[in-house]
C-alpha cells in the first residue's frame, strides 16, 4: 500500500436531506471529499453548513427524519452505503470512531468512566472486564490522564472539562481506528486546554497514523491541526485545498469574508477600525436562493451568481472552489 | 471614546475614572466533598482597577476565573464580602431606593446567551420598552422611544412586533443591545456577548458595539474569554486568573509586550487563522487549580513555566512595571511604581 495516495475515505455525490412538515431540508447537498491515509482534514463552517450533518452521515448515524439520499461513501475501498446495518456497526468504533463536541453529554453520567471505555473493548474484542480495564489504563496513560489506576474508577462529574475530553478520545482510539471523525473536538474547552488536545491529536495521530476529519467552527483551529480544508456554506463544500493555500490566498468571497470577520490575538492593529463583517445571514435550508447560495450576502455578485448555481472548477491539482468569478 | 495615549497614565493627571474598584472581594460559602467540612470559593479575590469614562476595559480569562462574578458586582446585583466600587466617587454598595434605582438607569448589561436572555412570550418591542416603563418614561413616549432604539441597532420598525423565536443569534443579541441602551447608561457590562454567535455575525455585532460607544460615549466592561475580540474592543485589558487580575495591559502592548507568563501563554495559545503567522504555543500543564483551596504564593505558580522558588512562597502584587503596565509577578522584582490602576 502506497499511504501517501491511498484515500482511506472517499465521498462523492452526498446528499442529506430531512423531510419536515416546512418543507426539505436539503442540509448536505452533494458533497465531494476525499481523506488520505495519515492526513488531517478539516471541515469548517458556520452552525448550520451541514458540517455536523456530513460526519454523522458518514457513520451512517443520521437521526430521523434525516435520510442520505444520494452519493457514495467509500471507507478503504468498501462502500458504506451499501454494507448491512450489522457490518456498519462493527466499523462503527473498530475502525471509524468519533469524538463529539460535549464531553459531559457524551459520557454516562451514572458509569465509572473505566467502564465506559472498558465496554468498547468487551464488544468489539470480547474482551474479559479485567483484561478490558489493564487495556483502558494503558490507553489512558497514552493521552495523558494523570494517575490512570484510580482515574478509572471515578464518574465523569468528577473529571475536569479536559479530562473528560481525554476520556472521550481515549474510548475513540482504544481500538485503534483507521479514521477518526472529530467534531468540534475542543469548542467547550477553555484556550489553555484546547491547546493541551489540540497537541495530544496531533501526537497521537503521528503515533497510530490514524486520519482525522476535524470538524469545527474555529479557523484558528483548523489551520493548526489539519493539512487540508474544505469550507462548507449551505450544505456544499464552496472551497477546498491545503491549509497553507486556501487560507493566504482564499478565491469564494465566503472564505475571504470568513477570515477576514474573526478579530486576531496577535499581529494586527489591535482596536483600530471594524472589523469587515459578512452582511446578512446565513439562508435557511429549506428555503436556498436561486443560483448561487452565498449570492445574496456576496460582497461579488454578478449576475450569473443569482441565476445559476456555479460548478465545481479545479483551480489547480487539489484545489477546488465553487464560484462564478474563480471559473 | 478616550482616544490616543489610553495606556499613559501620569500621576495627578490621569483621565477621570467612572468606576473605582477598590480591593474587591467575593467569596462563596460550599460544602466540601466531605461532611462538614467547609469552604469559600474565593471568586474574586482582591481586585482593583478603574474604568474611565468613554474607555472600554476588557476582563479576560478562563471559565471560572471570577471575571462574570466581577461584572456582577459592579451591576450590584452581588454584594461584595469586602472592598469598595466607587461610581464616580460614591460607593455603590451604600446606595438604597431612588439612588439605587439612578445607579440602575446609569450602569446596564449585556448578556451571553441571546436565547435565554429574552422573554420569549414578549414582543421585541416590550423588551426592549420595559425598562422605559419600569423606570418611569410616560406611556405615551415610549413606543417613539423603541422605534428610535430599534433603529439605533439596525431592527426595522415592523420586527419590533415580533417574538424572539422569530429572530436569528444575531438579531436577538440586537435586541438585548437596545434594550441595555434605553435608559442611555453611562456603563454597559458586556458578559461575552458574542460568544454564542457564529464569526460572520460576531463582526456585525462587534462593529455596532463600537459604533454605539462613539455614538453615545459609553464605556464598556467587556468580559470575554477570546483574545481576539477582546483585542479588537478594548482600549487596556485586564488578565484574570483565579479571582486577581494579574495583568493590565495596553491594547498594544498585549500584542507585543506581554509580561506576565500567564498572559503570554495564552496569548500562544490562540490558535490564529493565519498560517504565516504560526508560533510555538505555550502549552500549560494542568487545569486551573480550585478558587476553593487555592495554591500557596502566586495562584499560578504550579503551572508556570518560568516559576522561581519564590513564587510558592510570596503573594506577588500588582504593581507598575513599566509606564502604565501592571503586573503581578515576581519575574519583575519587587520594585515597581504606584499602582494605580
Amino acid at each position: 500500500m502506497n499511504p501517501a495516495e491511498e484515500n482511506i475515505l472517499q465521498v462523492e455525490g452526498l446528499a442529506t436531506h430531512f423531510e419536515t412538515a416546512r418543507g426539505t431540508v436539503r442540509a448536505v447537498d452533494g458533497v465531494d471529499l476525499s481523506v488520505r491515509t495519515g492526513d488531517t482534514v478539516g471541515i469548517v463552517g458556520e452552525s448550520g453548513c451541514g458540517k455536523t450533518v456530513l460526519a454523522l452521515s458518514i457513520m451512517r448515524l443520521v437521526p430521523p427524519p434525516g435520510r442520505i439520499t444520494a452519493g457514495s461513501i467509500l471507507f478503504g475501498g468498501r462502500d458504506l452505503l451499501a454494507l448491512p446495518e450489522e457490518e456498519m456497526r462493527r466499523i462503527r468504533g473498530r475502525e471509524i470512531s468519533m469524538i463529539f463536541q460535549e464531553p459531559m453529554t457524551s459520557l454516562n453520567p451514572v458509569f465509572r468512566v473505566g467502564d465506559q471505555v472498558a465496554e468498547v473493548l468487551e464488544v468489539h474484542e470480547r474482551l474479559p472486564r479485567r483484561k478490558a480495564l489493564e487495556r483502558v489504563v494503558e490507553v489512558f496513560r497514552l493521552v495523558g490522564i494523570p494517575s490512570p489506576e484510580s482515574r478509572i474508577r471515578d464518574y465523569p462529574h468528577q473529571l475536569s472539562g479536559g479530562l473528560r475530553q481525554r476520556v472521550m478520545i481515549a474510548m475513540a482510539l482504544c481500538l485503534k481506528p483507521r479514521l477518526m471523525l472529530a467534531d468540534e473536538p475542543t469548542t467547550a474547552l477553555d484556550v489553555t486546554i484546547q491547546a493541551q488536545i489540540l497537541d495530544l491529536i496531533g501526537r497521537l495521530k503521528a503515533e497510530t497514523g490514524t486520519s482525522v476529519l476535524l470538524v469545527t467552527h474555529d479557523l484558528g483551529v483548523v489551520a493548526e491541526a489539519a493539512q487540508f480544508v474544505a469550507v462548507m456554506y449551505a450544505g456544499i463544500v464552496v472551497e477546498y485545498g491545503t491549509v497553507a493555500d486556501v487560507f493566504a490566498t482564499p478565491c469564494h468571497p465566503y472564505t475571504a469574508g470568513l477570515l477576514a470577520s474573526v478579530p486576531r490575538a496577535r499581529g494586527t492593529d489591535g482596536a483600530e477600525g471594524r472589523l469587515p463583517a459578512i452582511a446578512g445571514t446565513v439562508p435557511s435550508l429549506d428555503a436556498l436562493p436561486m443560483g448561487c447560495r452565498f449570492s445574496g450576502r456576496c460582497p461579488e455578485v454578478m449576475e450569473i451568481c443569482r441565476r445559476e448555481e456555479p460548478a465545481v472548477t479545479a483551480l489547480a491539482p487539489g484545489r477546488r472552489v465553487r464560484c462564478w468569478k474563480c471559473s | 471614546m478616550s482616544g490616543g495615549s489610553v495606556v499613559s497614565m501620569e500621576k495627578g493627571r490621569a483621565p477621570e475614572a467612572l468606576v473605582d474598584i477598590r480591593d474587591l472581594r467575593k467569596g462563596y460559602p460550599v460544602q466540601g466533598g466531605f461532611p462538614g467540612r467547609k469552604g469559600t470559593v474565593r471568586a474574586v479575590d482582591g481586585v482593583s482597577l478603574r474604568i474611565r469614562r468613554g474607555e472600554t476595559l476588557g476582563l479576560v480569562g478562563e471559565s471560572g476565573c471570577g471575571k462574570s462574578t466581577l461584572g456582577r458586582l459592579v451591576l450590584r446585583l452581588e454584594e461584595p464580602t469586602a472592598g469598595r466600587i466607587l461610581f464616580e466617587g460614591q460607593d455603590i454598595s451604600s446606595l438604597e431606593g431612588d439612588a439605587l434605582q439612578a445607579y440602575r438607569r446609569r450602569v446596564q448589561i449585556i448578556f451571553q446567551d441571546p436565547y435565554s436572555s429574552l422573554n420569549p412570550r414578549m414582543s421585541a418591542g416590550s423588551i426592549i420598552g420595559e425598562p422605559l416603563a419600569v423606570h418611569g418614561t410616560p406611556a405615551a413616549d415610549i413606543p417613539g422611544e423603541v422605534k428610535r432604539l430599534a433603529e439605533t441597532v439596525g431592527l426595522s420598525r415592523e420586527q419590533t412586533t415580533r417574538y424572539p423565536h422569530e429572530f436569528s443569534g444575531g438579531q436577538r443579541q440586537r435586541i438585548g443591545i437596545a434594550r441595555a441602551l434605553a435608559l442611555r447608561p453611562d456603563l454597559i457590562v458586556a458578559d461575552e456577548p458574542v460568544s454564542a454567535l457564529d464569526v460572520s455575525i460576531q463582526a456585525q455585532i462587534l462593529n455596532l458595539l463600537k459604533d454605539l460607544q462613539e455614538r453615545f460615549g459609553l464605556s464598556y466592561l467587556f468580559i470575554t474569554h477570546d483574545f481576539g475580540v477582546v483585542r479588537f474592543m478594548s482600549d487596556r485589558i485586564a488578565v484574570m486568573y483565579l479571582g486577581r487580575i494579574v495583568e493590565l495591559v495596553g491594547n498594544a502592548d498585549l500584542d507585543r509586550h506581554p509580561l506576565h507568563p500567564y498572559t503570554e501563554a495564552l496569548l500562544s495559545a490562540v490558535p490564529d487563522p493565519d498560517p504565516s503567522r504560526r508560533q510555538a504555543r505555550i502549552v500549560l500543564p494542568g487545569d486551573p487549580p480550585s478558587a476553593v483551596d487555592p495554591p500557596s504564593g502566586c495562584v499560578f505558580h504550579p503551572r508556570c513555566p518560568r516559576r522561581m522558588e519564590i513564587c510558592s512562597r510570596d503573594v506577588p502584587a500588582l504593581v507598575d512595571r513599566e509606564n502604565g503596565h501592571p503586573t503581578a509577578c515576581h519575574l519583575y522584582g519587587l520594585v515597581g511604581g504606584d499602582p494605580s490602576l
